[in-house]
Parts: C-alpha cells; sequence; structure tokens
C-alpha cells in the first residue's frame, strides 16, 4: 500500500480524525477489508487522541438535558421494539434450526437398530450370492454328477432358508418405506401445524399490539383534551410548504406551562430513517423543539419545553424532514410553516 | 434507586453490552457517567450552549439507537463514546462552516463517518482508567511544542483536516501530515513513559 512512514502518517491521521474525506474513504475501506496495518499501533493512538478532552475542566449539563434524552427514547419505542423482534426471531430461527437438526439425528438414531445398514447391505449381498448360484445349479443340473446331485441337494435344502431371508429381507424394507414414508408425512404434518401456530402467535401478537395502540390512543386523545382546556392559550396556524399543498397543521401552545400540542393533517410522507422536526425561528436562528417519528396512528403530538419567548421575537414554527435521531440545524425540506395567529 | 445504584457498579464494557439488550438503566447509568465529559466537550467543539445540548441529546440516542454496531472484539468504551461524541460535533461544526456541505445526514451517512471504527486489537480503557491517566495526560501535552499544540487543536476541536490546516497555516500538506504524525506519537510516547 505505502511505505511504513506513509502508514504511520496515515493512520495518526485516521486516529485524529483529521483525514480529508476521500482519503478517510480509501484508508477505512482497507481497514475494514483487512488491509496490512500496524493495528495495535492504530489502536493505541486512537486511546491515546480520546483522552485529549479528560484534561478539560468538567461542567454538569442541565438536568433537562437528561429529560430530553430520555423523551426522545420513548419516541424512539416503535423502532427498537422493531430492533429485539428482529433479534428474538433470529435467535428463536437459529434455535429452531438446531433442534430440527437435532430432531433429523433422534430419528435416524430411532431407525437405526431396526436393522443396521451394516445387516441390510450383508442380507442384501447375501441374497445376491443365491440369485447367482440358483441359474448355476439348474445349468448343470442335466449333467447328472453326483457331485452335483449333492449340491443341488444342498442347495434345495439351503433355498428354502433363502427364501425365509428374502422374505424377511422384503418385509423390513417394506417396513423401512412405509416408517420412512409415515415419517415424511408426519413431518410435513408437524411442520405446517408449526406454521399455523406461528402465523397465529403473529396474528396474535398484532393484535396485541393493536389494542395497545387503541388503548394508548384513547388515554392520549385524554390527555389532549385536558390539555387544550388549560387555560390560556396560543394557536400557531401551519399550512404547507411549497410541495405540500394538502399538509395542514396546527400547534397548540401554553405560555403558563411551556407545553404544546401539535396536531397534523396530511402530514407529508417521510423516507424510513427521517422524522418529522419542529423548529422555532428568532431572530433569524432556528431552535429545535422536538423530533417527531411518523406516525400513522396518531395525529398529534405534545411538544414539551418550548421557551417562552415574546411573541413578537417568534418569527416562525417550521417542521422539516430530518434524520430520526434529529439535525442541530434544519437541513432537510419545509413541509409545514406558520407564525401566531390568535390566542384561544 | 437500589436498581441504579446496582448499575453503578458495573464496568464501562458491561453497561455496553446491557445497552445492546437494549437495558434503558444501564444506558441511563452511562449517561450520568459521561454527559459531564460529553457536555464539555461537544461545547469546545460547537459555538453554542443550546447547539452543545441538542449534539449531546443526539449522541446518546445514536448510542441507543446503533449500539448494535459497537464492535465487542475492539472494545474500548471510553475511546468509542468520545470518538462518537467528537465525531457528531465536529461534522456538525463544519457543515457550520461549510456552504458546500453536500453529504445528507441519513444513517448511512452516520454509521460510515460518525460511528467510531476502533481497530483490533486496542487495550480496553473505561472513564475510571481515563480519569486515572489524567495528570500524565495534562503532563504530555503540556511537554509537547506550541506549533504541535496548535496543530493538534485546530485537528482534534475544531474540526480542521490536513487540507484545510495546510491552506489555513499557508504551508504544505506533507508538513502537516507529518506535523500530525510527530505530534500524536509524541504524545502516545509520553503516555507510556508518564
Amino acid at each position: 500500500m505505502a511505505n511504513d512512514n506513509q502508514i504511520k502518517e496515515m493512520i495518526s491521521a485516521f486516529a485524529a480524525g483529521c483525514m480529508d474525506q476521500e482519503n478517510f474513504i480509501q484508508f477505512k475501506e482497507y481497514l475494514l477489508k483487512g488491509g496490512d496495518l500496524p493495528r495495535r499501533e492504530l489502536g493505541e493512538l486512537q486511546n491515546t487522541v480520546a483522552l485529549i478532552p479528560i484534561i478539560l475542566q468538567q461542567e454538569k449539563p442541565q438536568a433537562e438535558i437528561k429529560k430530553k434524552v430520555a423523551k426522545r427514547l420513548i419516541d424512539l419505542q416503535d423502532e427498537i421494539k422493531e430492533k429485539i423482534k428482529a433479534q428474538k426471531i433470529k435467535e428463536t430461527l437459529a434455535k429452531e434450526e438446531a433442534a430440527r437438526t437435532a430432531e433429523e439425528e433422534v430419528h435416524f438414531d430411532e431407525v437405526t437398530p431396526i436393522l443396521t445398514t451394516k445387516e441390510i447391505t450383508e442380507s442384501i449381498r447375501q441374497s445376491k450370492k443365491q440369485k447367482t448360484k440358483l441359474p448355476n445349479t439348474i445349468n448343470r443340473s442335466g449333467q447328472a454328477s453326483s457331485a452335483i446331485k449333492r449340491k443341488a441337494e444342498h442347495t434345495e435344502t439351503g433355498g428354502k432358508s433363502s427364501k425365509l431371508t428374502t422374505s424377511f429381507l422384503i418385509a423390513a424394507i417394506l417396513f423401512l418405506f412405509a416408517a420412512a414414508g409415515i415419517y415424511l408425512f408426519l413431518g410435513h404434518e408437524v411442520k405446517n401445524l408449526n406454521k399455523r401456530i406461528a402465523s397465529l402467535n403473529k396474528e396474535m401478537n398484532k393484535l396485541k399490539k393493536e389494542l395497545l395502540a387503541n388503548k394508548k390512543e384513547v388515554s392520549d386523545y385524554k390527555q389532549l383534551l385536558k390539555f387544550l382546556m388549560n387555560g390560556k392559550m396560543a394557536v400557531i396556524e401551519l399550512t404547507g410548504g411549497k410541495n405540500y399543498p394538502k399538509a395542514r397543521g396546527r400547534l397548540y401552545f401554553s405560555y403558563e406551562t411551556g407545553d404544546g400540542a401539535l396536531i397534523l393533517e396530511n402530514p407529508p410522507k417521510v423516507k424510513e430513517d427521517e422524522a418529522y422536526q419542529l423548529w422555532l425561528v428568532t431572530q433569524g436562528k432556528s431552535i429545535s423543539l422536538d423530533v417527531l417519528p411518523p406516525n400513522n396512528i396518531r395525529k398529534y403530538y405534545f411538544v414539551f419545553n418550548i421557551p417562552r419567548l415574546p411573541q413578537s421575537k417568534i418569527q416562525l414554527f417550521r417542521i422539516t424532514n430530518e434524520p430520526k435521531a434529529g439535525s442541530v440545524i434544519p437541513l432537510g425540506n419545509t413541509l409545514l410553516f406558520g407564525t401566531f395567529t390568535k390566542t384561544e | 434507586m437500589k436498581q441504579v445504584g446496582k448499575y453503578s457498579n458495573l464496568d464501562d464494557s458491561e453497561l455496553i453490552r446491557k445497552i445492546s439488550k437494549y437495558d434503558s438503566r444501564a444506558l441511563e447509568e452511562l449517561y450520568d457517567r459521561y454527559s459531564p465529559l460529553l457536555y464539555t466537550l461537544i461545547k469546545k467543539i460547537v459555538p453554542d450552549d443550546l447547539t452543545a445540548s441538542n449534539i449531546l441529546v443526539e449522541v446518546f440516542t445514536i448510542i441507543w439507537r446503533k449500539i448494535d454496531k459497537y464492535n465487542f472484539r475492539a472494545d474500548s468504551p471510553y475511546t468509542w463514546i468520545v470518538t462518537l461524541a467528537r465525531n457528531r460535533a465536529i461534522d456538525s461544526l463544519r457543515r457550520t462552516r461549510s456552504l458546500h456541505e453536500t453529504n445528507y445526514y441519513n444513517d448511512e451517512f452516520e454509521d460510515y463517518f460518525v460511528l467510531p471504527t476502533l481497530a483490533e486489537p486496542i487495550d480496553n480503557i473505561d472513564l475510571r482508567t481515563a480519569a486515572n491517566i489524567k495528570p500524565s495526560m495534562e503532563k504530555a501535552l503540556e511537554k509537547l511544542t506550541d506549533s504541535q499544540k496548535y496543530v493538534i487543536h485546530l485537528a482534534y476541536y475544531e474540526g480542521y483536516t490536513i487540507k484545510e490546516i495546510a491552506e489555513k497555516l499557508n504551508i504544505p500538506v506533507e508538513a502537516v501530515r507529518k506535523k500530525i504524525n510527530t505530534t500524536v506519537h509524541n504524545l502516545r510516547d509520553l503516555l507510556l513513559s508518564g
């Protein structure tokens, strides 16, 4: 890739986080693909660089930031539930696969004691021997030599036992086929039943989820009604941005508590990894009020800790589409916007 | 409260393991431990307190959402968390500084450019170890030359790339690359010897 000095320079720049994007991509790809690098040294430098800020005089963040983190986690509940579900499904599938393999082994073990493979092979070999011997005996019987006669007599007595063995073999093989057939049939049936159970479980979980969502919706509506009946309220009518003429919204804002309720109608759809982010624009600067995950069931959101600025200082409220984790400054499209219209 | 006490006995790696199973109390403990350091670091990078607060919230949201990307084979929780916070803050600073920022911030961008990729093997450092190393780090940074201190400040706290530092100081890119290399290696050696 490069000489030792160049490699050292590259790992230092990577550890210090000051590579240009193009070099960063090249280096990271090389690192991820297991390229030849002094990895221990890179690890030491990464630890060293991360220790730089430990000397700073630390300042505790305000308590409300912790609340915001907690609220964000609650907003992410659905996403995390999906992740947990996916994790569990993966684990269950792995367990089922392991169990199935073990089960198959058990069945084979059960079949083996009836007649071992060795025994079957031996029986077939013997049966073949008998079959090949018989025509010879018949051919030579015409020559009427005493030796052959003796042999023929011997063959006749042996023939009886050979017939018995053959019958036994045929019966055993038939039994094996029947057992295999039953096993396959039962296995198929069990699989079908398992599928049905899994599908019923899925259906049940879906219904449970819907029930919970409905319960939550009723409780949220109650909360919303309680909130709206709560004293003096400023109302901000939101209209759709340039490309979203059908989108409408209303933000109720209580100066008394600093809390708000946002109701959306026909909100523009956002990508899977995006959310709505509500901003307050004051003196040309956007302040993030909240990141609101899109929700097909609920059309309203509660927003807490809205800065209680005088109305004259608030230029605008706007909603943009941003990554799920939210943005520090608005980077997405303006989906809805509006300012104070009246006080209710 | 007793439960929180139980979590306070866990080391950072154990907390990360619990967070990887979406244990919110473990994240709370991690927040209590790391938020003062991360908040201070982010505040030093971005221009105002409000942005710093928002980024701190984001950092813990990222930890929660992306904990499945944590590589337990390169287990150095302190380095992973601090680097993540630094990367997120620097990205925000670069976006504010550059009008030509073309990268859209989405999950893909976050996974590639914000989540740290630590080397394997790496020594396990947690916050307690880092706090013990603090006096040695202060001494090591003191021993750097002024130009080394300046370059590392521009790179680490101001988020300038090698090319940008070269343009800013009007010196060749090669010289900056060498300076960063010497500084970072010096720091490591001073720490190891101190």
